[in-house]
């Protein structure tokens, strides 16, 4: 059944692409004539590698694009192996909108950390997509019942529990927590941070006794949280998800003003004209405006944070500000 | 009952046309991108995801499914043939298996490789089927201490591979723990001996290493025999198909191989290559006549191939019933789980219980496909042995840098390759074995993050190391494993002057 009209669908899909195509030339052509479009194909550069997170978004994305005709030329996705290496090849072309980048949290934070040596000011942000906020969980029958236990007892002792966590020093799951704590007080530079290689690693290890906490992903702990092997008490959200997280709390409720995420953003190499900012600003505001988009971001347990180019500027500043304080205390600044 | 029911149920699914069609696909996927070194499983996966947006999640789940263990199937073919593993889990295969070939029994080694593949991805399968959710708890005791003494122990089994010095075995392991150290350090974020070169940032690709180390240095030792005058094309002895002898030596070590490999597989974090080094070991360990390993030994190949199948099997234990993934490869696929808005988990099994048992027994059904796709080829792959060496070793150089240049796009790992070419030939010429220092790459992230992760919830207390009744058996088996090391040399050459 689903068969026939899946096939059905694909019939109908290029038909519709055509006419999108066609409809979405017209409205261009009619709106401004100054207005600059992609005349080569597009390379999407993503610093990871193909199935990491970043470039199933980006490779989501694509499809996107070239689905609904968004984008009217091919569009290609470009792995760098590492985040100093892809923008350093990024900004090899620079002034070229048909470059761009969806990349991460990292582009703020690895330049303070010294682990990449181009700075985000040397790029150019089109705009902020989705954030994905970290939670906090524990095992079920852990003592540890709310996000106040846990931080009474970091503020006790700062080395009384171990916090795993998956990536490296310095992401997002190491500074939501690492922020909670430093907010209230705890002298965070000696807080117990067992780095795993992935988050599921991180998780199996609060699972089997072997560290207190998890910090994560939402979407990384949804599974479990149903199944009540874990317990989520806090997540660093200006607000409570949705379902299933609307019963965990944020920071800010027990007077800890902290709002972190995991957040990914699009753009291209530095010297960018404001027509071709303007260009990509509409069609990444079309992107996030399709069904397939918003069900992506809720099957994912994300947000989207769409900014447009101006915002997006401030909120890397902003983003700078607070980092550069986390990760003073953690002992973690490019000296 | 409800289970066996769902578990029939799941035949019938698995069955039906549309995901045969797909199985189809993702395993004649997986032999083709198996067989180029570098593009293995993982990156055919990440590449085909997009292509399944929008498709109905089952039959898109078992063509990446069947992508996953047909490169298992296919990695053999090269390793075999030309001495460069497709993918790293057949690293062990080549050890073997290219003496057979060389030695006119390359049809054979195929067979086997094929038939070993069968019977242990088919063997971790039921395992799968029958007993994944109490070992997924058992798995989950295994913390950083636990992990730890695994670690050491499977180093222990350093000295099988030395074939008499165990210096040069140590020689050869620890420059392997050492290049393991390249790149940044997970715990506190610093880059170690990346020697300003960013592309080392990530430390150095296994594939890389063993590319280099195998083939590299294969095309190196032509070369000289070229100068010497001893370069001679390999021929086709005997029958294409096994002799009852190597069909009754392998039998053994393809069961042995299928539960080391099943065992370490659902551990997670650990994977197929280390199976295939401990499946290997414990083969040459066990057998009568370990002289003959490294040269042809049919059950040296069987062991290893049997491992990583099943360790294939194995690591979909953690993925399916906790959602952690056992190897890098799935973890693309739980990519792809969460894509389709699935969460794998403890309550998968019930709640989808069409989907799981579809998934595990399209298995099956994958291993006699690629079975049936596999033997036939064999016929058709020996003729690569014809191909003049001057020409074979050009292909096995572009196949080697197309496969080192595909991971990363990165034109550093080209000359990575040839360095460690030059460091395989180099091994070769004073006698030093290559294996163990594979081994110290493989194994030494594992055991460094894991000892570090240790100390950062212990606070420094050595004693957690041995705090748990497991990791207390590790150890024991540990120091047992050392003791036999050192002991059985000495036993034989005592033996060996008793009967001069």
């Amino acid at each position: 059944m689903t068969e026939q009209m899946n096939r059905k669908t694909g019939r109908c899909r290029r038909l519709a692409r055509a006419l999108a195509a066609a409809s979405l030339g017209l409205a261009v052509s009619a709106g401004a004539a100054l207005a600059w479009e992609p005349t080569e194909p597009i390379e999407i550069m993503v610093h990871s590698k193909p199935g990491s997170s970043p470039d199933v978004l980006a490779r989501f994305i694509q499809h996107i694009w070239q689905k609904d005709g968004l984008v009217n030329v091919p569009v290609t996705i470009n792995n760098q192996p590492v985040i100093s290496v892809g923008f350093a090849w990024l900004n090899q072309h620079e002034g070229n909108p048909h470059k761009l980048t969806v990349s991460s949290t990292s582009t703020v934070v690895a330049p303070l950390m010294g682990t990449s040596d181009v700075p985000w000011q040397d790029l150019t942000p089109i705009s902020l997509l989705i954030s994905e906020y970290i939670v906090l969980g524990v095992a079920p029958d852990s003592e540890l019942k709310t996000a106040q236990d846990f931080i009474d007892s970091l503020k006790k002792n700062p080395k009384s529990l171990s916090i795993g966590f998956g990536g490296s020093r310095g992401n997002p799951n190491n500074t939501a927590v690492a922020l909670a704590a430093m907010k209230a007080g705890v002298d965070i530079a000696n807080l117990k941070f067992v780095i795993y290689s992935s988050g599921a690693e991180a998780r199996i290890g609060v699972m089997g006794g072997h560290v207190d906490a998890v910090s994560n992903a939402a979407s990384g702990l949804v599974g479990p949280m149903v199944d009540k092997t874990l317990r989520i008490i806090a997540v660093s959200a200006p607000e409570r998800l949705t379902a299933p997280f609307q019963d965990v709390p944020t920071w800010r409720e027990i007077g800890l003003d902290v709002v972190d995420s995991n957040w990914r953003w699009i753009g291209g190499p530095g010297g960018l004209t404001d027509e071709q900012i303007a260009f990509w600003e509409d069609v990444v505001a079309k992107t996030v405006q399709t069904p397939e988009w918003k069900e992506m971001v809720e099957s994912n347990h994300a947000t989207t944070t769409y900014l447009n180019h101006q915002d997006t500027l401030k909120f890397f500043e902003e983003q700078e500000q607070s980092m550069t304080a986390v990760l003073q205390s953690l002992d973690l600044l490019k000296k | 009952m409800d289970t066996f029911y769902s578990m029939l149920s799941g035949f019938a699914i698995a069955a039906e046309p549309t995901n045969l069609l797909f199985l189809f696909i993702g395993a004649l996927l997986g032999t083709i991108f198996g067989i180029m070194p570098g593009i293995g499983a993982s990156t055919t996966i990440a590449l085909l995801l997009p292509v399944t947006f929008g498709m109905d999640p089952l039959p898109a789940l078992i063509m990446l499914f069947g992508i996953y263990y047909g490169a298992m199937f296919g990695g053999a073919g090269s390793a075999i043939l030309l001495n460069t593993p497709g993918t790293a889990s057949s690293a062990m295969t080549t050890l073997d298996g290219y003496p057979m070939a060389r030695s006119g029994r390359g049809g054979a080694a195929l067979a086997m490789a094929a038939i070993a593949s069968f019977i242990g991805g088919t063997l971790g399968i039921i395992a799968l089927s029958l007993i994944s959710v109490p070992l997924s708890t058992f798995a989950l005791r295994f913390g950083p201490a636990e992990y730890v003494m695994l670690m050491l122990f499977a180093l222990s089994t350093v000295a099988s591979f030395t074939g008499g010095s165990v210096p040069k075995g140590a020689i050869s392991a620890c420059l392997g723990l050492l290049i393991a150290t390249v790149g940044i350090d997970m715990q506190t974020a610093t880059f170690r001996f990346t020697l300003g070169i960013p592309e080392l940032q990530n430390g150095i690709p296994l594939i890389v290493a063993i590319v280099g180390l195998f083939a590299v240095a294969e095309v190196f030792r032509n070369i000289e025999d070229w100068f010497r005058g001893a370069l001679s094309a390999a021929r086709i002895e005997g029958k294409l198909w096994l002799t009852r002898e190597e069909w009754k030596r392998s039998r053994g070590a393809i069961g042995r191989g299928s539960v080391i490999g099943f065992l370490i597989g659902v551990l997670p974090g650990t994977g197929g290559t280390i199976a295939t080094v401990l499946a290997y070991s414990c083969e040459r360990a066990v057998s009568k006549t370990p002289e003959r390993f490294g040269k042809g030994a049919i059950e040296g190949l069987a062991a290893p191939e049997a491992a990583n199948n099943s360790a294939t099997a194995g690591s979909l234990v953690p993925l399916l019933t906790l959602g952690v993934p056992g190897s890098g490869t799935a973890a693309i696929l739980l990519a792809a789980f969460i894509m389709f808005g699935i969460q794998p988990g403890p309550m998968l099994f019930q709640q989808q219980p069409d989907l799981v048992w579809g998934l595990i027994n399209s298995m099956y059904l994958g291993n006699i496909m690629l079975l049936l796709l596999n033997l036939p080829l064999i016929g058709l792959f020996v003729r690569i042995l014809y191909i003049p060496p001057g020409i074979l070793m050009g292909i096995i150089l572009v196949i080697a840098s197309i496969g080192a240049y595909s991971i990363n796009n990165s034109a550093v790992d080209l000359y990575l390759i040839l360095l460690f070419g030059i460091v395989g030939f180099g091994f070769r010429k004073v006698g030093i074995p290559i294996p163990p220092l594979i081994l110290g790459i493989v194994l030494g992230p594992t055991l460094e993050q894991n000892l570090r992760q240790a100390m950062i919830i212990s606070d420094g207390d050595p004693m957690y190391l041995v705090s748990s009744p497991i990791s207390i058996t590790l150890a024991v088996m540990l120091c047992a494993a050392l003791i036999l090391a050192v002991a059985i040399p000495v036993v034989r050459r005592r033996r060996e002057l008793r009967t001069c």
